[in-house]
């Protein structure tokens, strides 16, 4: 039953990418990486980690589709010839791509072999109580400088937004 | 309990996938969604090693992996908006202005 799960979850989200890679229109595009969102946050609780999911939609569902969304109806694109869709270079990059994904699947695979005790993470769910417990616990003792880094990281990325959107003084303008 | 290889191959084919739309298409939009869907595959990769590897650290540095790529998304827009400002397209292969 949760391998049916798995695997309906699974091709959904594979679907929604390639679909997402060759749709005709934009916001189609936008829609299709949505639902892959929301698939790949199904497929974080069938890893029973739920506070990943939650964020996952709320930040990538949620706000980074909204952002994208308000950038195609800023830049109003008009739909796009097929001619005018692709690089050149496709079927290449298709092939070297191809090439990547048998390469990755050998390498990587035999070692998901070696992994399979859930035992540790089992027990300490069970003495803090659930996922986001055990999250909070995590990144507030062992991983609390790199939490400070990443809230900086964002606030760099806030004023650099704010920057880039301003509009240009009409003196530079002129130039 | 689903084995971890099948998660490493969801996980591989979404990212081959995204890797594919950087390479083909023209559009910045979509070459911008492409990395949010590779940035979303190795969300899956950590989160199904940290969960069948029995150690928290993968969680922990898949939630610095979605502000990060939040925050690319942000400033990755913002750059093209500039820049559709100024050129009136999103083609990636007419952005030449640094090309020698």
């Amino acid at each position: 039953m949760t391998l049916l799960t798995f695997a309906i979850l699974a091709f959904l989200s594979v679907l929604a990418a390639i679909m997402m890679i060759t749709a005709r229109k934009i916001v189609f595009s936008v829609f299709w990486l949505l639902l892959s969102f929301f698939t790949t946050a199904c497929i974080l609780l069938l890893l029973k980690a739920e506070f990943l999911a939650v964020v996952q939609i709320l930040v990538n569902a949620g706000a980074v589709i909204i952002s994208f969304l308000f950038v195609v109806i800023l830049i109003n694109l008009r739909e796009e010839p097929k001619n005018e869709r692709y690089h050149q270079q496709t079927k290449w990059a298709v092939l070297v791509s191809a090439i990547l994904f048998v390469l990755v699947g050998l390498l990587l695979v035999p070692q998901g072999r070696y992994y399979t005790s859930e035992g540790m993470i089992a027990s300490e769910l069970v003495k803090w109580g659930g996922n986001s417990e055990l999250v909070a616990k995590y990144l507030f003792s062992d991983y609390i400088l790199p939490f400070e880094v990443v809230a900086l990281v964002l606030l760099v990325a806030i004023i650099g937004v704010v920057v880039l959107a301003k509009k240009m003084p009409p003196k530079q303008k002129a130039e | 309990m689903i084995p971890l290889p099948l998660y490493l191959i969801l996980s591989a084919a979404l990212f081959i996938i995204g890797l594919v739309g950087v390479l083909t298409r023209r559009n910045i939009v979509i070459i911008l969604m492409c990395i949010e869907m590779m940035l979303n595959a190795v969300l899956i990769n950590l989160t199904a090693f940290s969960v069948n590897g029995g150690n928290l650290s993968g969680q922990i540095f898949a939630i610095f992996v979605i502000s990060i790529s939040a925050a690319e998304a942000a400033v990755g827009l913002s750059i093209l908006l500039v820049y559709y400002r100024q050129h009136r397209s999103v083609k990636v292969d007419e952005m030449n202005l640094m090309k020698w």
